[in-house]
C-alpha cells in the first residue's frame, strides 16, 4: 500500500526557515510564514539544495487565450469583425473555447467547450520540469503540475473564475518543487508493496503504517500542504471574482491538482473533477473522491453506475467560491512505480468512463490512434468524448511517467 | 450625420435536421436632416423634385381644380436649393415649369421660381388621353439634365387607366426609370387602376395611395412632398450576406409596407446581395429574411445571415441571423412573435389582392376563398383596419374559418380602398 496521506504538522518546536518558535500543529511559520515540516525532517522543502531542481527549471505555459481567433476552422477563411467566417458563417473557435497546453513534452492538457455549452467553463493550468521521462532516470527530478478547475455554469462569469483559479493554484505548486522530500527516485517507488494504492482522507491517515518510508509520508504532507495552499489561493480568485457588491450568483468552480514530484504523486480536490493514475500494465486508480451527491450514495451502497446517472449526478457538495461551505481540499498520494498516467480530468470526459480501467483502456486506445504524444492523447480523448455527445465542457491534463 | 441601427427578431434554434431561418430585422435611421444636405454620409449632392400632374380630359371639373391647389401646395413644400419641374401629362408629357426659355430644363427652388410654378399650376387645363410611360421617360430625361443630383424624385396624380400607350411601353418606361429616380403614385376617384399603379410604385421605390375625393388631394400632396423633404439619406442599400452553399429564400419589406425585395438583388459579392431601399428619413423599417441552409448537427452554431444597411460602401447598421440547432422541442417549436405577424400581414396582403382580382375577373369561388382567407388572417393578426376594410367587400358569416359571401352592392371605391391599403402593415406589438 503506498498511498499516504497528510496529517502530521510541525512538532512544535522552532521554524527551519527562521527559527522563531512555532505552536504544534501549525503549518506555516507565524513570523516569516514559510511552510513547516513534520517532526524529525530535515533539509529544505524547496530550492537547489539536495540537488532539486531551482524554481527554474519548472516551466510553465500561459497561452493568451483571449487573442482574436485566426482563420475559420471549418473552411480556412477569414473571421469576420462579428466572430463568424466570412465565408461558411460557422462561428470562430476562440482560444478560450478549445486550447492545448504544454509545458513539457510529457505533460500536456487539451481544454475544449465540448458540443453543447456554448460557453467553455472549464478551465486547465499546467507546470513541469522539462524533459521528464526519457532523460531521468526513476524520476529524479522530476515535477509537473496539473490543476483542473470546472466552472459551475448556473453562475455568471465562471469561465473567468475558473480560468483565474487554476492558473493561481498552478503558479502556487510550481514555484517551490520539492524535490529533496520526494527522496531519490521517490521513496514509495521503493516500496515493494505497491499493489493496492487506494486514496484516503487525511483522517483515516495511519502513521505507523508499515508499507510507507519516512521521507515519502513527509513528501506527501508537504505537497498535500502545497496543494492546500494552492486551493486557497484558487478560492481566493474565484471569490474575487464575485464582484463588489458580489453577485447573488457569483462564481463556482470545482478544483483538482495533481502534484508529481520524483516517485510520488499527491493528489488534491475539492468538488467533482478528478484524479487518476492508470499504470500501464498495473492498477489503475482513481485517487480523488467526489464531493458529490452521486459520490455520497455510492458511499451509502448504492451501485456506482446507478449514482452516477442519478437526477442528482452532477451536484457537487464542495466547491471554491464565495458561497462555498468548505474549500480545503482533501488529498491523496500513491507512488509511481511503474510506466503509466496521471491523468486529471473533468466530468465532461469521465460522465463517458467513469471506472479507472475504462479509462487506461481509453487512453491506450488513444495512443494507438494519435501516438503517444501527451497532447495528442489528450487531443484524442477530448474528439472522443466529443464524439460521445460532448454534454459539458471536456478538460484533460496528463502527465506521462516513463 | 444620420444615425442608423439595426435590430433582430428571430428565434434561432432550428429541430434536428431544420434548414430554414427566418427573421425580422429593423432598421431605424435617426437624425436624416433633410433631403439635398448632402448628409448622406458623406455622399454630398443635390436633391430634385418633379411634379406629374395627369392633366386628361377626364380630369375636367372638380378634379382638376383640387389638381392645381394639390400642385401648388406640393411646390410650396419643396426647399430652397432643390432642383425642381412639373409635368403636365396627357397621352404625351410636357413640362410645364421651368418655361420653354429657362436657362435650364430643370431650376433650383427659390421664392421667385416657387411663385412663377404656383403661378403655372393654377393654369392647368384638362384634355386628351393618359400614356403614364411618356410621363416617366420624360422626368427621367429632365433629371438626366442636372449632373450633380444624387436624389432624385417625383410624385405622380392620375385619374384613369393607362390607355393612351401600350402595357409593354409602359413597363420600359418603368424599367429605365428604375434606379434613376424614386416615385410616389397617387390615385384620384374610382376610374384608375390600383393594381398598374402599384407596378409602377413599387418599381420605383414609392407609395401607391387611393384620394378618395378630390378636397383631399392638397392634403395628400402636401404631405407626400413633406417626407420627400425629410429624406437626408439619399439613397441607401440592404446587404443581405447568406454563408456559402445557402439560399436566400426571399428578402420583404414588411413594414411600414409588403414590398417583396427578393427579384431586385444586385450582387455586392458572390455571399452578399444588395436590395435598393432608396432614400431615407427619420423612420423605422421592417425586412423579413429567410435563409435555406445545409442542416447541422445538434449542438452546432452558424451564421445564417448578416443583415446591414449600406450607404454607398458604407455599411451604416448590422443586424447578425444565427442558427443553433438543438433537441430541445421547447427551444425550436416557438415561432417569433414577429416573424409569425409579419408572415401574416404578407398572406393577408396576398389573400387580399388575389381576391380582388379574382371577383374583378368574375372567378367568384376564388373571391370567396381568398377574401375569407384574407377575413381569417386580418382576424389573427388583430388587423382592425384590414377587417373593418373587409367587411366593405364581403359578408362575413364566420372569421375563424374565413367563411363569406361577396356583397353585390360593393362601392368601387371602397374596393380600391382595400386593395391599396392591402400592402400597409401594422406594426407588431413588442
Amino acid at each position: 500500500m503506498t498511498v499516504t496521506v497528510d496529517a502530521a504538522l510541525a512538532d512544535g518546536t522552532t521554524c527551519h526557515a527562521c527559527g522563531e518558535p512555532v505552536s504544534p500543529g501549525e503549518r506555516y511559520c507565524e513570523s516569516c510564514g514559510a511552510e513547516l515540516l513534520p517532526a524529525g525532517t530535515s533539509g529544505t522543502p524547496a530550492g537547489p539544495a539536495g540537488g532539486a531542481p531551482s524554481p527554474a527549471a519548472v516551466v510553465t505555459a500561459t497561452p493568451d487565450l483571449d487573442a482574436k481567433p485566426g482563420a475559420c476552422g471549418a473552411c480556412a477563411g477569414g473571421i469576420a469583425e462579428d466572430g463568424y467566417c466570412q465565408v461558411c458563417g460557422t462561428p470562430a473557435v476562440r482560444p478560450r473555447d478549445h486550447w492545448i497546453e504544454q509545458p513539457a513534452s510529457w505533460v500536456a492538457a487539451a481544454c475544449d467547450r465540448g458540443v453543447r455549452h456554448h460557453r467553455n467553463e472549464d478551465a486547465v493550468a499546467l507546470a513541469a520540469t522539462p524533459g521528464g521521462t526519457s532523460d531521468q532516470t526513476g524520476g529524479r527530478g522530476r515535477y509537473a503540475v496539473l490543476v483542473v478547475c470546472d466552472g459551475v455554469s448556473s453562475s455568471a462569469d465562471s469561465d473567468v473564475a475558473s480560468l483565474a483559479a487554476a492558473r493561481s493554484a498552478r503558479d502556487v505548486l510550481a514555484a517551490e518543487p520539492i524535490d529533496a522530500l520526494a527522496g531519490d527516485g521517490g521513496p514509495a517507488a521503493q516500496d515493494p508493496a505497491a499493489q493496492d494504492p487506494v486514496a484516503q482522507d487525511p483522517a483515516a491517515q495511519d502513521p505507523g503504517s508499515q508499507d510507507r518510508t519516512r521521507a515519502g509520508t513527509v513528501g506527501a504532507q508537504v505537497l498535500a500542504g502545497r496543494i492546500r495552499r494552492a486551493a486557497k489561493a484558487a478560492d481566493a480568485r474565484v471569490r474575487a471574482s464575485a464582484g463588489s457588491p458580489p453577485s447573488p450568483n457569483p462564481p463556482a468552480c470545482t478544483f483538482a491538482a495533481a502534484v508529481v514530484n520524483g516517485a510520488l504523486l499527491v493528489a488534491g480536490w475539492v468538488g467533482d473533477s478528478r484524479v487518476y493514475w492508470l499504470a500501464d500494465d498495473g492498477p489503475a486508480v482513481q485517487l480523488s473522491v467526489d464531493d458529490s451527491w452521486a459520490s455520497e450514495q455510492v458511499e451509502l451502497g448504492m451501485p456506482r453506475e446507478e449514482a452516477e446517472q442519478g437526477p442528482h449526478a452532477h451536484k457537487i457538495t464542495r466547491w471554491l467560491g464565495l458561497d462555498s461551505p468548505d474549500a480545503v481540499p482533501r488529498t491523496a498520494s500513491t507512488g509511481l512505480t511503474a510506466a503509466g498516467w496521471v491523468l486529471v480530468c473533468s466530468d465532461g470526459l469521465w460522465n463517458y468512463c467513469s471506472p479507472a480501467a475504462g479509462l487506461r483502456d481509453l487512453v491506450r486506445e488513444a495512443v494507438a490512434a494519435a501516438g503517444s504524444e501527451p497532447a495528442a492523447v489528450a487531443g484524442e480523448l477530448v474528439t472522443w468524448a466529443n464524439r460521445q455527445g460532448g454534454q459539458d465542457n471536456i478538460t484533460v491534463a496528463l502527465a506521462r511517467i516513463a | 450625420m444620420a444615425d442608423f441601427s439595426a435590430q433582430v427578431y428571430q428565434n434561432e434554434f432550428l429541430p434536428d435536421g431544420g434548414t430554414d431561418v427566418h427573421a425580422i430585422v429593423s432598421i431605424t435611421c435617426a437624425g436624416a436632416g433633410t433631403a439635398g444636405q448632402g448628409a448622406g454620409q458623406g455622399v454630398g449632392g443635390d436633391a430634385a423634385e418633379i411634379v406629374i400632374i395627369d392633366t386628361s380630359g377626364s380630369m375636367h371639373g372638380e378634379k382638376i381644380k383640387a389638381a392645381r391647389q394639390a400642385a401648388a401646395a406640393a411646390i410650396e413644400q419643396v426647399l430652397d436649393g432643390t432642383w425642381f419641374a412639373v409635368i403636365a401629362g396627357t397621352e404625351q408629357a410636357s413640362k410645364v415649369f421651368p418655361y420653354r426659355d429657362a436657362a435650364s430644363p430643370m431650376v433650383r427652388m427659390e421664392p421667385s421660381a416657387r411663385a412663377a410654378a404656383q403661378e403655372t399650376v393654377s393654369v392647368l387645363r384638362a384634355s386628351g388621353g393618359t400614356a403614364i410611360g411618356s410621363w416617366l421617360r420624360l422626368a427621367r430625361q429632365l433629371f438626366g439634365t442636372v449632373p450633380s443630383l444624387v436624389q432624385r424624385h417625383a410624385i405622380l396624380l392620375t385619374d384613369g387607366k393607362n390607355q393612351s400607350e401600350s402595357a409593354a411601353t409602359l413597363d420600359a418606361a418603368v424599367r429605365e426609370a428604375q434606379e434613376v429616380f424614386q416615385c410616389d403614385c397617387r390615385g384620384v376617384g374610382a376610374g384608375w387602376n390600383v393594381a398598374e399603379l402599384r407596378a409602377v410604385a413599387t418599381a420605383l421605390l414609392g407609395t401607391v395611395d387611393l384620394i378618395p375625393r378630390p378636397e383631399e388631394m392638397v392634403e395628400s400632396f402636401a404631405t407626400l412632398m413633406r417626407q420627400a423633404m425629410g429624406r437626408g439619406v439619399a439613397d441607401a442599400t440592404l446587404r443581405v450576406w447568406a454563408p456559402r452553399g445557402a439560399t436566400v429564400l426571399f428578402v420583404r419589406q414588411v413594414s411600414p409596407t409588403v414590398d417583396d425585395l427578393t427579384n431586385r438583388r444586385v450582387s455586392v459579392n458572390p455571399l452578399t446581395g444588395g436590395y435598393p431601399t432608396g432614400a431615407w428619413g427619420d423612420e423605422s423599417r421592417d425586412y423579413h429574411v429567410a435563409v435555406r441552409l445545409a442542416a447541422k448537427p445538434v449542438g452546432a452554431e452558424q451564421l445564417a445571415a448578416r443583415v446591414q444597411l449600406a450607404v454607398g460602401d458604407q455599411v451604416v447598421a448590422s443586424g447578425l441571423v444565427k442558427a443553433l440547432w438543438s433537441d430541445d422541442a421547447t427551444l425550436t417549436t416557438r415561432i417569433d412573435p414577429a416573424v409569425a405577424h409579419y408572415t401574416g400581414q404578407a398572406e393577408l396582403a396576398e389573400a387580399i389582392q388575389e381576391g380582388l382580382a379574382a371577383k374583378e375577373a368574375g372567378d367568384e369561388a376564388t373571391a370567396r376563398v381568398r377574401l375569407g382567407r384574407a377575413v381569417q388572417l386580418a382576424a389573427q393578426t388583430g388587423d382592425d383596419e384590414a377587417t373593418s376594410q373587409l367587411r366593405k367587400v364581403v359578408d362575413v358569416e364566420d372569421a375563424a374559418t374565413g367563411r363569406v359571401r361577396l356583397r353585390r352592392d360593393v362601392d368601387k371605391l371602397d374596393e380600391m380602398a382595400l386593395d391599396t391599403a392591402s400592402t400597409k402593415t401594422t406594426r407588431v406589438k413588442r
